[in-house]
């Protein structure tokens, strides 16, 4: 009944069949028409981007690790244990290897030339300029242990930077590698195996030297001037108006600063004394030295005991324009020398108030090293 | 919680909130809302994504029976005398929100791209909240036809209008491009053409199956069996053939309702047995609902949210003066149209994957809107129905909305 009612209402049974033939090609011939997905992007979630991102971030490393592995072990060879020094050291050719210089205070220059092996054949890494380099490329640290055994680090190059170690400048490189005292002398090598760095001390911490600031570093040293400084620990007072004060005297050096811990310091050479330039030559450890100090002649002997040396005065804070301040003294250095004198404060006040007529001679203490000061 | 312990707590809850918000003489679809914002992530937090994830199969089939139930009004006959009217006051409604949302994008200075988005999620009508608020009601009037007719047209309409708005962009976007101008062309409109003309053939092929077994299946029992196994083929299709399971179930209510005489009895039937999957298909809806969208609603969302109520407004009630319906109709349709939720968040979900550029933007504005909008939607339904009189004392017993 209600069968021929629906039959009734609905258009004819062949029309319905038609129209759910056509219904069906629709779908079929739809379902076939369909697009192919356009892009594996469109599809993928941001989750899964990220995963598949850091996947091939670590795909990157690993290879990136294994391939530094490799060049690590090959590049090893330029590298020696330097027993002397204790470091890690480069092989500069004919026998010649670089090796940071102790960290200590007397050293003029971070990296020097050590002869291990004189006429020896072993070749030196080709070197690079890190001007040549750039930011964000991948470096490679390879340093040798006491034992002789490689280790190796990577990271990359964030830049360079100037850095002042002892009296000189250098340009530094910076890398995401973290450098400790074990890494001293390690060659810091770029990805196609050019030596473009060394790690040695400077100013109490480990830096990355660019070739440039390794050449400066063996030029100084090679200088005379640098290697009295090396040998002596002393620096020559250069000014005229020093030379002057002192009484100008032909053939010897004046001494401008003398380092702690230095030969030169030991013996109690002060700034202002008048020294031969030869009297802590290479090889000689002198038992004794000839000064002219304050224009006496002094003999200055080895020490048998140390006395600790006297704090001075310290300059907590300086009025800037004054006559210390003027002179090139910071707030922080010691004067431990008036005029040959131990200083008091009431003394400086004093002397630094009266009208005078040369000036006056401070001996200054500033971060290891002792240097004299005129103050007009 | 395991997915059948949600389940329990889903309806219980959904019952408890039913009862609670008729005090306060506030829908029931409201009360479940509130219900599954309780109980949700942004709530108490009982449901989990994974679960809502899991029982998402369950909104999904509900959403067809409803789209189903909603497409048992394009009755043919009616069609000349209603459908034509009915046809102008959608266009004028989708149209005017629509349009005013994206100069209101505009204004505030959205991309041109993100404006017509916007414009054309805006024009969709929560079906299925307002279908409930009617069922609710058991209202009976111009304005209850009225709105039947509009909110199955919207979707249509608004379905239509976005898959334009995609070709658009996709045009705009790939012509720039490296790809054949062709190739580009075809694959801007085939979603289109396939989504529109697909889902109404698959509708049309089961709602003709399901009008053929019909007149031999008398049992309460085995009508729903029918029903049931046909919504679920319906849904299930679509889904696989990447259809539009709202067009589709539309096409498969109206082409049921045209073709068998048995379509009150099955509608009756279906009226008795589904109320517990609309009760967590509107719970799953308020714990999909994301509270602290709210925070980023700004400018932005309010001027979307004023927007789409005016256009609502204003378009239904020029619209439906320009077809002459009863001052009821013109007075209340907007208010009742103002439901906002199901087709707006499917369509943000595929602009996420269609136009990732754009989807942050659009999310934020559209997916905190919808919050707003399924609180005072029913509410505003509810309150259109009841002032225009059509609402009825309700019996005990649920009937459908066409008895």
């Amino acid at each position: 009944m209600s069968n021929q009612a629906a039959t009734q209402n609905a258009p004819s049974r062949r029309y319905l069949l038609t129209l759910a033939a056509v219904s069906f090609s629709i779908l079929v011939i739809g379902s076939l028409l369909k697009p192919a997905k356009q892009t594996a992007q469109a599809t993928v979630s941001e989750a899964e981007r990220l995963r598949l991102q850091r996947l091939t971030q670590r795909r990157t490393l690993e290879d990136i690790g294994s391939y530094f592995a490799a060049l690590a072990a090959e590049r090893a060879n330029y590298l020696i244990w330097h027993d002397a020094g204790s470091t890690t050291g480069i092989h500069w050719g004919q026998g010649w290897i670089l090796a940071p210089s102790q960290l200590s205070e007397t050293s003029a220059a971070p990296i020097s030339r050590i002869l291990i092996n004189p006429g020896g054949d072993r070749q030196m890494p080709p070197p690079l300029d890190a001007a040549a380099a750039h930011a964000g490329e991948w470096v490679l640290a390879v340093w040798r242990t006491p034992s002789g055994a490689r280790q190796s680090a990577f990271g990359t190059m964030a830049g360079t930077r100037m850095m002042t170690c002892g009296t000189q400048s250098y340009d530094t490189l910076h890398s995401t590698i973290s450098l400790d005292g074990r890494m001293a002398g390690a060659g810091i090598f770029t990805v196609d195996g050019s030596l473009i760095g060394m790690v040695a001390p400077c100013s109490g911490t480990y830096q990355i030297f660019t070739i440039g600031a390794i050449e400066s570093a063996l030029s100084f040293t090679a200088s005379s001037a640098g290697a009295a400084f090396q040998q002596s620990g002393l620096l020559e007072w250069e000014s005229q108006e020093a030379r002057k004060y002192f009484g100008d005297r032909e053939g010897s050096m004046l001494v401008g600063e003398v380092w702690n811990g230095s030969p030169a310091a030991r013996m109690g050479v002060l700034p202002g004394d008048w020294i031969a330039p030869n009297a802590f030559a290479v090889g000689a450890a002198p038992e004794q030295v000839q000064v002219i100090r304050n224009n006496r002649p002094l003999t200055l002997e080895a020490p048998e005991l140390r006395v600790a040396e006297a704090p001075g005065l310290l300059l907590e804070q300086l009025r800037p324009g004054g006559p210390l301040a003027e002179a090139g003294l910071q707030s922080g250095d010691r004067i431990t020398l008036l005029d040959y004198r131990r200083p008091s404060a009431e003394d400086l006040s004093r002397v630094l108030a009266a009208r005078r007529a040369k000036p006056l001679f401070l001996v200054v203490s500033r971060e290891g090293r002792r240097f004299g000061v005129l103050v007009p | 919680m395991n997915e059948l312990a949600s389940l329990g707590i889903i309806l219980l809850f959904a019952l408890l909130a039913g009862h609670l918000v008729k005090f306060a003489r506030v829908p029931e679809v409201t009360g479940y809302i509130l219900a599954g914002i309780a109980v949700g992530p942004s709530g108490m937090g009982w449901l989990s994504h994974e679960n809502l994830t899991t029982l998402s199969v369950f909104s999904e089939v509900a959403l067809g029976l409803i789209l189903f139930s909603i497409g048992f009004v394009f009755e043919l006959g009616k069609l000349n005398t209603t459908g034509l009217g009915v046809i102008r006051v959608t266009l004028a409604e989708a149209l005017a929100a629509g349009a005013l949302v994206a100069v209101a994008m505009l204004v505030f200075g959205q991309p041109w791209q993100v404006a017509v988005l916007l414009g054309a999620i805006s024009m969709e009508t929560g079906a299925a909240s307002t279908l409930m608020v009617l069922r609710e009601c058991d209202s009976e009037g111009p304005l209850s036809e009225t709105l039947l007719w509009v909110i199955g047209l919207n979707n249509i309409l608004c379905l239509i209008g976005f898959l334009g708005v995609g070709a658009m962009l996709d045009l705009s976007r790939g012509i720039a491009g490296a790809q054949p101008v062709w190739d580009t062309i075809y694959r801007s409109i085939y979603p289109l053409v396939w989504q529109l003309v697909g889902s109404v053939a698959l509708g049309y092929l089961i709602g003709l199956l399901l009008a053929a077994w019909a007149s031999r299946v008398f049992e309460h029992g085995e009508s729903v069996i029918l029903l049931s196994g046909c919504v679920l083929l319906c849904v299930g299709i679509a889904m696989a053939l990447e259809l539009s399971t709202m067009i589709a179930s539309l096409a498969f209510g109206a082409t049921m309702v045209n073709l068998s005489s048995e379509s009150k009895r099955l509608f009756q039937a279906l009226g008795r047995t589904d109320p517990p999957l609309y009760a967590i298909f509107f719970v799953i809806a308020g714990a999909d609902l994301n509270l602290s969208l709210l925070a980023s609603l700004g400018l932005l969302g309010f001027a979307y949210v004023a927007a789409r109520g005016a256009g609502k407004f204003v378009g239904a009630r020029f619209g439906a003066r320009s077809v002459h319906m009863p001052s009821k109709v013109q007075q209340f349709l907007g208010m009742a149209l103002l439901s906002h939720a199901g087709l707006a968040v499917g369509l943000t979900i595929s602009i996420g994957r269609r136009f990732p550029e754009f989807a942050p933007a659009v999310a934020t504005v559209a997916l905190s809107a919808v919050v707003i909008y399924e609180m005072i939607g029913p509410l505003g339904a509810k309150t259109a129905l009841t002032r225009a009189g059509e609402v009825r004392e309700r019996r005990t017993e649920p009937v459908g909305v066409l008895d």
